[in-house]
């Protein structure tokens, strides 16, 4: 800890002197949990979920950088807090070409909506919860717009594993992902990435090896906001996972659908309010029928309601509170449905040097 | 059931937001810092001759400006520069069609403290200037005099213009002081004998000194005519064409009302 505090104050620095202007800001989640299964409550917690610390460098108008520290309450530890590097890359734009962005270091997913996700609902973008992809990962990426704002694409070289894992944890294999958005209209936007991600495939010949695996992911995107104050996300997923060691069958294939309308109030309460729902249907296995015993398809219902209290000039929210009601339906009739309601203060505040 | 329920509550609520409307007589204007005193003095104009009027304009930046247009949040988002690439798919995306109103022409006047000899700089010894490759006042004719460099911040629209048109994309040197608005940095040359510094041609004043870029000094004829290299085009971005009261305050600054009071305040019409 006293190292990464001592690594975290030489970065500030030079940070500070090599850049012509450097944002500091810090961004804080305070959650309550109020969890139940079965009609029995089996969380009832206060905590911090989050607590980013951001440094954002301008070097020069083409290359910026982004550090980002995120500590958390983590039970595990002996302090009760735990902390993790989320983000640390540089973006080097129009270098390549005009409007193109090279980012090099642990950066965003280009993913389905996981690079476009700012949590208008408290539980993860879809293919962070359903454990698609993370939401960050170390590599290297060319993302870019199209011209007369066609849209925007992105091509990008990962490790495949995540922030969390580094050294002996990885495996050998690259993992390659693509994503391309389309708005040929105002209000309406459309999409989809490719992921592919394998595991050792490169070290081991023999195929029937049980530690080759091969993830081919799939998004499909879609955003609409063609109504006066209502913006309206959905997102297809799809994975499938090929294991040589299956015994039934070679491959399985995982799906979730969501569907999240979001709905501003401001022109008839005056007041900063959303309404958010959400629906999500997650099918762990397209081979098998969700509604038998052990299956692990289940749907999540979400209402909530953001109410931004404080934005900064350029309209991003400094401070807002969120709660959201959550319904877990699992299809399994056996097994036990769950619900929880969660409210969540969010604040960030910053300072340019 | 419950789900068809919940669906058709879901549905009833995206609706009913698209009746609402903005009060027919408010305007909001936001945006850049070089563009407030026209957004500012033609909306008291148009205030005066329409006294059910209300409109409200504020500063921020160019950047601000066009988030705020993206966000919905204001009807004319003022901006010293075109709308970027990323701006305009951010826009698309939120249903938001940017529309740029060009209003009137600036130049971007370099300014030195009165006090100081030197009349005329090349665009090449501006640059070595910002890029601290020449530090002293004596190497470009002046007295033994440290040039203390002035700047905007980097999310202003005259940062970018400055930037792309005499820097060539490259950052100004790590000693330049970063100013957030035309008034600060006129200021701070003013008070400061070694300083240089770049506004928009309405913030030249009798308290510090325009120099002539390659020979050219900054003015309408030479703006009009493009000979003065360091010139733009100034924008009031709406969603769109400009509709309501938009449109009839931004016809207004195009009138030759409008056009007499973008004169007035120092940067240059349109005609």
């Amino acid at each position: 800890m006293k190292k990464s505090l001592i690594l975290l104050v030489v970065f500030l620095c030079l940070a500070a002197v090599a850049s012509a202007e450097t944002k500091f800001s810090m961004e804080l989640w305070n959650r309550w949990t109020y969890h139940m299964t079965d009609g029995e409550v089996d969380q009832n917690e206060m905590n911090l979920s989050r607590g980013y610390f951001r440094i954002e460098p301008v070097f020069t108008p083409n290359i910026k950088g982004r550090f980002n520290l995120d500590f958390f309450s983590d039970e595990g530890m002996s302090n009760g807090a735990g902390i993790k590097l989320k983000y640390a890359y540089l973006d080097f734009s129009n270098i390549l070409w005009e409007d193109a962005n090279l980012t090099v270091g642990l950066m965003k997913t280009y993913f389905g909506t996981i690079y476009d996700w700012e949590y208008v609902t408290i539980e993860k973008d879809p293919s962070d919860k359903y454990k698609f992809v993370a939401s960050t990962d170390y590599g290297l990426g060319i993302s870019g717009y199209l011209p007369q704002g066609f849209g925007t694409y992105a091509f990008a070289a990962y490790n495949g594993e995540g922030y969390k894992k580094t050294g002996e944890h990885l495996n050998t294999a690259m993992n390659f992902c693509a994503d391309v958005r389309l708005t040929p209209m105002a209000g309406l936007t459309v999409g989809g990435s490719y992921y592919m991600m394998n595991k050792n495939n490169d070290k081991i010949d023999d195929v029937d090896n049980p530690d080759r695996i091969e993830y081919n992911m799939m998004a499909g995107v879609a955003r609409i906001t063609l109504i006066p104050n209502v913006d309206i996300w959905a997102q297809y997923l799809t994975r499938e996972t090929d294991k040589p060691h299956m015994d039934d069958y070679e491959a399985v294939t995982d799906q979730a659908i969501s569907i999240i309308p979001i709905i501003s109030l401001q022109e008839f309460t005056g007041k900063d309010l959303e309404l958010v729902f959400r629906y999500d249907m997650y099918d762990n296995n397209t081979d098998v029928d969700n509604d038998v015993a052990g299956s692990g398809a289940y749907n999540t219902t979400i209402a909530g309601v953001n109410y931004y209290m404080m934005r900064d000039e350029k309209n991003s929210p400094k401070l807002w509170l969120q709660v959201n009601y959550s319904m877990k339906d699992k299809l399994d009739e056996d097994a036990d449905d769950s619900s929880s309601i969660e409210a969540q203060l969010r604040w960030k505040f910053s300072e340019n040097l | 059931m419950r789900k068809i329920i919940i669906i058709l509550a879901v549905l009833a609520l995206a609706v009913f937001p698209a009746f609402a409307g903005r009060n027919a007589n408010s305007l909001t204007i936001a945006g850049s810092t070089t563009v407030l005193p026209i957004a500012q003095s033609c909306a008291e104009a148009y205030m005066n001759a329409n006294p059910d009027a209300d409109i409200s304009v504020r500063g921020g930046g160019s950047s601000v400006g066009i988030a705020n247009i993206i966000a919905g949040t204001v009807d004319i988002g003022d901006a010293s520069r075109h709308a970027k690439t990323k701006e305009i798919v951010q826009a698309k995306s939120n249903g938001v069609n940017l529309y740029e109103n060009i209003v009137a022409n600036d130049a971007i006047a370099i300014i030195v403290n009165s006090s100081n000899p030197v009349n005329a700089l090349t665009l090449a010894q501006i640059t070595s200037i910002y890029n601290g490759s020449i530090t002293n006042w004596k190497d470009l004719g002046g007295p033994s005099m440290p040039i203390v460099v002035i700047s905007r911040d980097v999310s202003s629209g005259t940062y970018e213009v400055f930037s792309t048109i005499v820097m060539g994309g490259n950052a100004s040197t790590d000693s330049a002081l970063m100013l957030a608005s035309n008034n600060a940095v006129a200021t701070t040359v003013k008070d400061t004998p070694g300083a240089i510094g770049y506004v928009g041609i309405g913030y030249l004043s009798s308290d510090v000194k325009g120099v002539s870029v390659d020979g050219v000094t900054a003015s309408k004829k030479t703006v009009l005519n493009k000979t003065y290299p360091i010139a733009r085009t100034l924008h009031m971005y709406t969603n769109g064409r400009p509709r309501g009261m938009a449109k009839n305050f931004i016809d207004f600054v195009l009138s030759p009302e409008g056009q007499r009071l973008v004169e007035e305040n120092g940067f240059i019409g349109l005609q």
